[in-house]
């Protein structure tokens, strides 16, 4: 009896488990590198995607076929264009009521299944952005499963299809590559947000003990020596860095969000204050006056949450090790401390206006709470705003 | 009693045993047949042997030449139950002897070589070994080499193989036991173990299932093995062979019974573990640290050969997320130029590789060299050159197969391969999800079988005592048991 | 010097195998912990189901002596080991049903339900027909990879992410962990299998077995790390995200999904897991299927032929109707499976007879 039931299993599984598994030829698929999204002036979605062809040749350029449509202000989803690009990569755009309905449009006329699996860069209009859309739609590219949790949201002031179909891969490596040792690069300078990755972005839109940051990007379309002044290098937002870098576009600073919402930005050097602060400067660098400093690894940094009255009191406690790499310190450690405390209250108290909670206060005024009614009753989003801040810094300099 | 085919036992009539020897050997169709009577001092006598199976000159020196010598009046008192101990006493300088009675005891020895020395008034025979036909010497092992240790192996001559486990063994208590084996053609084995060591239930169990056998001719320790084993229907194998004279002394030590065959260059060790399967003799012969590492490097190896094909086509059909950019854009593209699907691809250069193996042992030598080459090289290259493969699988195929060919234990390495036909099938069904599942279900299967009453996976599972010697090879210092199938207080 | 007669050696055989069966209840409670938590936990007490998994818990240990209790009973009883018959049969289904889910929504999220469901079915089903011994074996070899794995690839996905998922710290209120935490019983249920001696003493007499029986405490220990550890899976759930992460997670499979993947190539890291968490599904599917068929044929003496068969046969039908009416099915019935534990429990008390 034995032998037989395990030969009954034996030709069952031969039989029942090759089909139905839902697996496909790689070739079926349509790899996305990078994926922007655009409102439409019908109050729908462009989605534009960047995507591997499977060929080292380049995509021949088409005339906008849709175009006529378009014009006539038609509110059906339309298919996009492909445009001449580098080798080895294809642009595709697609327009309907939700970014899922356009992807899947893109997949029915492609055709190709899309997958997201490669994802390194969602661009978001800032125009969307600064609306209630973006998570609505950032949930939607992270259900599908295959979507790549670590890709870096970025938003731009530009059309955010041009900014992705500017974008291409210098010194002969791979887009895909290129884009994770650029992120990797601007991380490592602590000019952009440390957790601007899809999954990391959702989670803090959906929490409400902390927020969102997204790296805010732009074309660089021009020198823009004159708009310079005094100010540091990395001391303003994207599109007016002062030298021609080959690359078209520039990522600087954060685009800081409140619940769902953008609500502004931060710059180059407040970002890498805001790095600082939350415990993510290890090993960047940091422009104080008119020297830039290494950061060491041994940074401590404390965020407390005090309540003094029933009124709370932000605090920011840090303790860096600095070293000179560049231009002349101007400053005793002391003078740098001081400057540094005020950076930081400067920067705590312009968060507070946005009503934005990028440190996270939020996760140490919720373990005063025992459960979630509590929370929810505690008010804390109109106390964070009328907090007081408390900054201290400690510099050494090697 | 009457004579004839149906003859149990010798009669005192030399006469009549000799027309039942010549009607049962089919004398006189039969040429190899030697039966010769003579006048052994006051009586006479005869000896049967088998022509090549002898040593003739021996037979002529010290049998009968002096059974021939003695006087006219010898052993003329001698009663007739005793004349052949008269000879053997007084004549004949042979050393191993043994009284039989039976036709066919003594036709089943004459036909193994040895001489058969009747008398008249004798109702029993003296078998005298004489063997003296032609057999291979001692050469190197085929498919177990080392860099260290010995480099015997076992042949074809049952006698030879025993010599060469008590040149290792010298112990008293190392017992031969012959057994005749099969149904209408038997095949001649010897059992060896250690008297104190080896576990008397388990020997039971052996001697009873060699003792079952009704095949008419099993002929190698292989096809012996498949029939003492609990599971035929396995991929694993449940007894370890092995050509290795210091192996199989290893497993005497450890209380496992040796199986020899006569015509077998192999012993077969039982009962064994699948830690057998997957040691070598290198590693206890080298320090435990070097015997540690080549034992990891050839896990890693197996694990190679039986996962890659399969994870790679999983990965392909159903997680490419999990590769890494740049090569997803290698796959990618070479991909879309290939226009068969993956799978029939991936089966394809699999059973090619199995194939060229095939090849490669079956062609004459010369060309068997060459055969690598040209598969290699010239198939290889076209078919990748002709987009009907993609480079990649063809690494991947390439790296099991040399992960195959780190399986130190012949059978399970032609195991293993359908195992890894299994797993890529179910990678490209169902992805690294039925992978695991059927993984599992295999180490279910594993885990379940016993070889002659002994779990297959102890001491791992169930745990059992154990030296320091199963995946990581510790120092010898600190391996003081004996295997946990020996007898529990050796 | 030891004891090597060959009393001793029974002896020795027969705690090997109690400590193989152990270590396979052990695996399932910790499997069904994990599964009941993901499932009905978070959906009632979202961040605070590892609070609510703890009271299963001290449920574990009481089932363990009652399990003991009947173990070293010679006493027959067949309504006990009909309920436990059923009883099994269901978490095999439970365990299946998870399994399904699990796999659907993370693996393969382009195969069909069914597909998945044969396909975890027969896998189940195979690892039955190879035997008892063979699933228990395996478990124990298999226990340190299980945990140890766990525990590891948990460790490295959340490392840098805060322990601020686990606040507040009673969820959505004390009520619903309360009620969570009733639901969370019927993880301890799978403790019983340990009622029923492992297939590979029946040759030994019973009064050798029931000599050679370890103390209450050698299953004890064990039962409660499972246990343990899945709560601690259920801690790591929580700490992956806030709560608010947990309550838009409406499918059963996604909720399972130990920390997201938060770099490129990390997708490895939770593939691995994933595999891990399917493993101990189907070894716990397969262990308790294994385990009805065993406490039927002791229920139904003449069914003793058929009863793996008859065991898959239902296990099949069943898994076949969740598929059909939705897999969250199970869910909403699992917490019920705490009565048929808690009758099965009671039954094992009673007289025990010496050996």
């Amino acid at each position: 009896m034995k032998r037989a039931l395990e030969a009954v299993l034996l030709i069952a599984a031969l039989l029942l488990t090759g089909s139905g598994g839902g697996g496909r030829e790689i070739e079926s698929c349509l790899f996305v590198i990078a994926l922007a999204v655009d409102p439409a002036p019908d109050g729908s979605l462009t989605v534009t995607v960047k995507a591997l062809s499977g060929t080292q040749e380049a995509a021949a350029p088409q005339s906008g076929e849709d175009a006529p449509a378009q014009e006539a202000g038609q509110s059906a989803p339309s298919a996009g264009q492909t445009e001449t690009v580098e080798p080895g990569y294809v642009t595709l755009s697609a327009t309907a009521d939700s970014c899922l309905s356009a992807l899947n449009l893109l997949s029915a006329t492609t055709p190709r299944s899309v997958d997201l699996s490669q994802l390194r860069e969602i661009v978001l209009s800032e125009t969307l952005a600064r609306t209630d859309a973006t998570l609505t739609i950032l949930r939607q590219i992270d259900a599908l499963y295959e979507a790549n949790a670590g890709a870096i949201v970025v938003v731009t002031p530009d059309d955010a299809g041009d900014f992705i179909r500017r974008q291409y891969a210098m010194f002969g490596v791979r887009l895909s590559q290129y884009l994770e040792v650029l992120f990797d690069h601007f991380a490592q300078l602590g000019t952009i947000p440390a957790n601007a990755k899809l999954s990391a972005v959702i989670s803090a839109m959906e929490s409400s003990t902390a927020d969102a940051a997204a790296v805010y990007a732009a074309g660089n379309a021009f020198d823009a020596t004159l708009l310079l002044g005094d100010a540091s290098p990395t001391d303003r937002l994207p599109g007016h860095l002062p030298r021609t870098s080959p690359a078209k576009n520039e990522y600087l600073g954060s685009a800081v969000f409140s619940g769902a919402r953008m609500v502004g930005t931060l710059t180059g050097d407040e970002t890498a204050i805001l790095r600082m602060i939350s415990g993510q400067a290890l090993n960047t660098s940091i422009s104080m006056g008119e020297a830039i400093y290494q950061i060491s690894v041994h940074t401590r940094t404390r965020r407390t949450l005090d309540w003094v009255g029933g009124v709370p009191v932000l605090g920011a406690s840090v303790s860096i090790r600095m070293a000179l790499s560049a231009g002349t310190q101007q400053q005793t450690a002391a003078e740098l401390a001081r400057q540094l405390e005020s950076d930081a209250q400067q920067l705590l108290r312009k968060l507070q206006a946005m009503g934005s909670d990028l440190i996270g206060y939020g996760r140490l005024a919720v373990r005063r709470c025992a459960d979630i009614p509590a929370w929810e009753a505690s008010g804390w989003e109109t106390a964070y705003r009328t907090a007081n801040v408390r900054t201290t810094a400690r510099v050494r300099i090697q | 009693m009457r004579m004839g085919e149906d003859a149990i036992t010798l009669t005192d009539d030399l006469e009549i045993n000799l027309r039942c020897l010549r009607e049962r050997l089919c004398m006189p169709d039969n040429q190899d047949v030697l039966l010769r009577r003579f006048r052994s001092g006051a009586f006479e006598s005869a000896l049967l042997a088998i022509d090549g199976m002898c040593d003739t000159r021996e037979i002529d020196e010290n049998i009968l030449k002096p059974c021939m010598d003695l006087p006219r009046d010898a052993g003329a008192d001698v009663p007739g139950g005793e004349r052949v101990a008269y000879l053997m006493e007084n004549a004949v300088s042979i050393l191993p002897m043994q009284m039989k009675e039976r036709f066919d005891d003594l036709i089943a020895d004459a036909l193994s070589g040895q001489c058969v020395l009747l008398c008249e008034g004798s109702a029993a025979a003296c078998v005298m070994d004489t063997r003296g036909f032609d057999k291979r010497g001692v050469g190197r092992p085929e498919a177990e080499r080392v860099v260290l240790g010995p480099h015997e192996s076992f042949t074809e001559s049952i006698r030879t193989n025993i010599t060469l486990l008590r040149r290792i063994v010298q112990r008293e208590t190392l017992i031969t036991e012959f057994v005749s084996v099969g149904g209408a053609m038997k095949t001649r084995c010897a059992l060896l173990y250690l008297r104190g060591t080896a576990d008397e239930a388990m020997l039971a169990r052996i001697r009873q299932r060699l003792c079952a056998i009704d095949y008419d001719f099993p002929l190698t320790t292989g096809e012996i093995g498949q029939f003492i084993e609990e599971h035929p229907g396995s991929l694993i194998p449940q007894t370890v062979h092995t050509e290795r004279p210091d192996r199989a002394a290893s497993f005497l030590a450890e209380g496992q019974v040796i199986v020899l065959t006569d015509g077998s260059p192999a012993a077969l060790g039982a009962p064994s573990t699948i830690w057998h399967q997957l040691h070598t003799p290198d590693d206890t012969s080298m320090r435990w640290q070097y015997g540690t590492f080549l034992r990891l490097i050839r896990l890693l190896g197996i694990a190679v050969h039986v996962l890659l094909p399969g994870i790679y086509l999983a990965l392909l059909r159903f997680h490419p997320e999990l590769f890494s950019p740049m090569l997803l854009t290698s796959v990618y593209e070479s991909g879309s130029r290939v226009p068969i699907p993956v799978y029939l691809e991936a089966l394809l250069m699999t059973l090619a590789f199995d194939l060229i193996g095939e090849a490669g042992l079956r062609a004459p030598g010369s060309m068997g060299n060459a055969l690598g080459i040209v598969s290699g090289l010239i198939l290889g290259q076209s078919a990748v050159s002709a987009d009907i493969v993609s480079p990649l699988l063809l690494i991947v195929v390439a790296a099991s197969g040399l992960g195959g060919f780190c399986v130190p234990n012949y059978a399970l390495s032609i195991g293993l391969r359908i195992v890894q036909l299994i797993v890529l099938t179910a990678g490209a069904a169902g992805g690294l999800y039925l992978i695991a599942l059927v993984l599992l279900a295999l180490l279910c299967s594993l885990c379940r079988m016993q070889s002659i009453g002994s779990p297959l996976t102890a001491p791992v599972t169930p745990p059992r005592r154990a030296n320091p010697d199963i995946l990581l090879r510790l120092p010898l210092r600190r391996q003081k048991a004996r295997a946990f199938f020996a007898k529990h207080d050796s | 010097m030891p004891n090597t007669t060959p009393e001793s050696v029974v002896a020795a055989r027969i705690r090997a195998a109690y400590r193989v069966r152990a270590c396979a209840a052990a695996v399932c409670t910790g499997a069904a912990v994990f599964a009941l938590g993901t499932g009905a936990g978070m959906a009632i007490c979202l961040n605070a189901a590892w609070l609510a998994a703890a009271a299963a818990l001290p449920a574990c240990a009481l089932l363990t002596l009652l399990a003991h209790r009947a173990l070293t009973s010679s006493r027959p009883a067949r309504l006990r080991n009909a309920l436990l018959a059923a009883l099994m049969l269901l978490l095999a289904v439970f365990a299946l049903a998870a399994l399904v889910s699990l796999a659907k929504q993370t693996m393969l999220p382009h195969a069909t339900i069914s597909y998945i469901a044969r396909t975890s079915f027969l896998m189940a089903a195979l690892c039955c027909a190879f035997g008892g011994a063979g699933v228990s074996r395996l478990m124990f070899a298999l226990r340190f990879v299980l945990v140890l794995g766990l525990a590891a690839l948990c460790a490295l996905s959340l490392r840098g992410e805060s322990a601020s998922g686990l606040f507040p710290l009673l969820g959505p209120g004390a009520q619903q962990v309360a009620l969570a935490a009733l639901c969370m019983l019927a993880g301890a249920a799978p403790v019983l299998l340990l009622a029923l001696p492992p297939a590979e003493l029946a040759e030994i007499d019973e009064a050798t077995r029931l000599g050679a029986t370890p103390g209450p405490g050698f299953f004890l220990w064990r039962v409660l790390l499972g246990g343990a550890i899945g709560v601690l899976l259920l801690a790591a759930l929580s700490l992956g995200g806030p709560y608010e992460r947990i309550a838009q997670e409406t499918s059963w499979g996604q909720r399972m999904l130990l920390a997201r993947a938060s770099g490129p190539r990390a997708g490895g890291t939770q593939t691995a897991l994933l595999i891990l968490q399917a493993a101990a599904l189907l070894l716990c599917a397969a262990q308790t299927m294994l385990a009805g068929a065993q406490a039927l044929s002791a229920a139904l003496p003449r069914l003793q032929p058929f009863a793996l068969p008859v065991a898959l046969a239902l296990c099949a039908g069943l898994l076949t109707a969740l598929v059909y009416t939705g897999l969250e099915t199970a869910l909403r019935a699992a917490p019920l499976l705490s009565l048929p534990a808690a009758a099965a429990g009671a039954l094992c008390l009673g007289r025990r007879k010496s050996p």
